[in-house]
């Protein structure tokens, strides 16, 4: 066991590996405010990647409801009540760092039917198989057991506060997956942080389905290895015929429908912690703005996926699920500062990585009340580059509203 | 069917019943959150009217089918207040083209 430090707990965790970091991450932003769960991105990936004999059941992007649902079901209720019950009512934080256990700490502790370097479980073949059932629609009604509804083409409907929660692999820092390998078949590439799988190293143990606490490793029967999400890395590399040798997002960033995403490459220090780039927009949205926050911080793995957490569900439930700095992030968000607005103009209006951004200040529109404070909104252009410092857009925070007319519905 | 009491700590008993403590105040929140993030994308009150009310946009139909047209109305104008404070008759980019398209 090695000592690490994770930055999204404030402390230094135990690793089964010593610390080593690529020289940038692969890391994204989702405003989950904005998710409207039309599994365009699902579809993406999947056309993609997972088309295969033996991929039915695979998805390496999913969007599923919180909080009803999970893919594979139940993945998060059954990893916190893992850890609970190794660290009873101690997965607390105090203020900034998490005194409880991560799942490499509790694996210590664990004394299960067999050892694990990484606390978790191995889901079942139900649990991988419908990956959305049930999710906007409860069988029954409030308040009573054990009664489906009787009519099925009437069954009631969640009232309120589900949020759509789209994942893909984190591309951990401290990989669970990479951790528990018993074959070291697991790696990340030093160019980009991007975890892998070496499909003929591995011998299909299933260490990193039952290690990784997002459950983004998954087996394929027919070939009898693990498979998961590869970051689409040709178009990181800027193979992709269409981007000019410059990098690009993946398949489900670009096919983004309602504009939630955002992916880059973060220029990483020898230490680990994201080196400062001011005018990156994943490095303003996480480490100045702060609006964007990584999912369930407490395991340990230093995801690189950031949520922008969704601002009418109940704060105790997104605490658990983001971390302390929910407050921080959704008060920022509701009213946002003058370069948040200009930053957020930037999501889906390209399938190139942006790396730096510039704002040239433009006229004063209005003043009002936000939410109760006082908010001028001013008409900025955002302008957007790419690696090799070449403009790829440029945007303004009043954007002119165009719908396709209906004689060009069915152009592409 | 195999009749079992419900255990509250058995995480698959979450997807068979509705939550409890759902209130007005929520619904609410979250319908001005839907209407705050189209109204900053130029979307005019009877466009986000005809979005509420359509069933292919779950989360915002939900709350017209609960609260109608008035409810919902209302959480528009909220937002409208607030991030279109000027005349919103006149749009500020107006579009080239007339706005239609599906639903609306």
């Amino acid at each position: 066991m090695g000592q690490v430090y994770n930055w999204q707990i404030n402390r230094k965790m135990e690793y089964p590996h010593e610390e080593h970091h690529p020289q940038s991450q692969f890391a994204f932003v989702f405003n989950l405010n904005r998710c409207i769960g039309c599994q365009t991105c699902t579809m993406a990936c999947k056309s993609t990647w997972t088309f295969s004999k033996g991929q039915e059941y695979m998805w390496w992007n999913n969007v599923e409801t919180k909080p009803y649902g999970g893919y594979p079901q139940h993945w998060d209720v059954k990893l916190l009540q893992l850890l609970n019950q190794v660290n009873p009512n101690g997965q607390k934080w105090n203020g900034e760092t998490f005194e409880g256990m991560t799942i490499f700490e509790a694996a210590k502790k664990n004394i299960g039917d067999a050892s694990q370097r990484v606390l978790g479980y191995l889901p079942t073949d139900e649990e991988w198989r419908a990956p959305n059932i049930y999710e906007d629609s409860p069988l029954g009604p409030e308040g009573v057991k054990n009664t489906f509804h009787k009519t099925g083409t009437s069954l009631p409907e969640h009232k309120t506060w589900f949020f759509y929660l789209a994942r893909i692999c984190n591309h951990c820092t401290y990989p669970g997956c990479l951790a528990a390998c018993p074959r070291n078949a697991i790696y990340k590439r030093p160019e980009d942080g991007v975890v892998l799988i070496d499909q003929e190293r591995c011998r299909g143990y299933r260490k990193c389905v039952e290690a990784c606490p997002y459950k983004k490793a998954m087996y394929r029967p027919t070939t009898r290895v693990s498979e998961k999400c590869i970051a689409c890395y040709p178009r990181l590399e800027g193979k992709d015929p269409s981007c000019n040798g410059q990098p690009m997002e993946t398949r489900c960033m670009a096919a983004c429908i309602g504009q939630i995403r955002l992916q880059g490459l973060v220029k990483i220090k020898e230490d680990g912690s994201w080196a400062e780039d001011r005018y990156n927009p994943l490095y303003y949205l996480v480490k100045v703005a702060k609006v964007a926050l990584p999912l369930y911080p407490q395991f340990g793995t230093e995801p690189n996926g950031y949520y922008i957490p969704p601002r009418w569900v109940p704060r105790p439930f997104l605490k658990q699920m983001f971390g302390p700095g929910v407050d921080q992030a959704i008060e920022s968000y509701m009213v946002p500062d003058r370069e948040l607005l200009a930053v957020l103009q930037m999501f889906r209006r390209s399938n190139q990585i942006i790396f730096r951004y510039e704002i040239q200040p433009g006229p004063k529109v209005f003043e009002t009340q936000i939410h109760g404070k006082p908010f001028t909104l001013y008409n900025d252009t955002i302008i957007a580059y790419n690696k090799a410092g070449e403009e790829i857009f440029r945007t303004q925070v009043e954007e002119p509203f165009y719908v396709r007319p209906d004689k060009h519905q069915n152009s592409i | 069917m195999i009749k079992k009491e419900s255990e509250p700590d058995d995480p698959i008993e979450m997807i068979g019943m509705e939550l409890p403590n759902q209130t007005e105040e929520q619904l609410r929140d979250m319908a001005l959150c839907f209407a705050e993030e189209f109204v900053r994308e130029g979307w005019k009150e009877e466009e986000l009217m005809k979005l509420f009310k359509n069933s292919f946009y779950h989360g915002p139909h939900l709350v017209w089918k609960q609260k109608g047209d008035d409810f919902v109305r209302s959480v528009i104008l909220e937002a409208l207040k607030m991030w279109r404070p000027y005349d919103r008759t006149k749009d500020i980019n107006p579009a080239k083209e007339e706005l239609h398209g599906p639903g609306l």
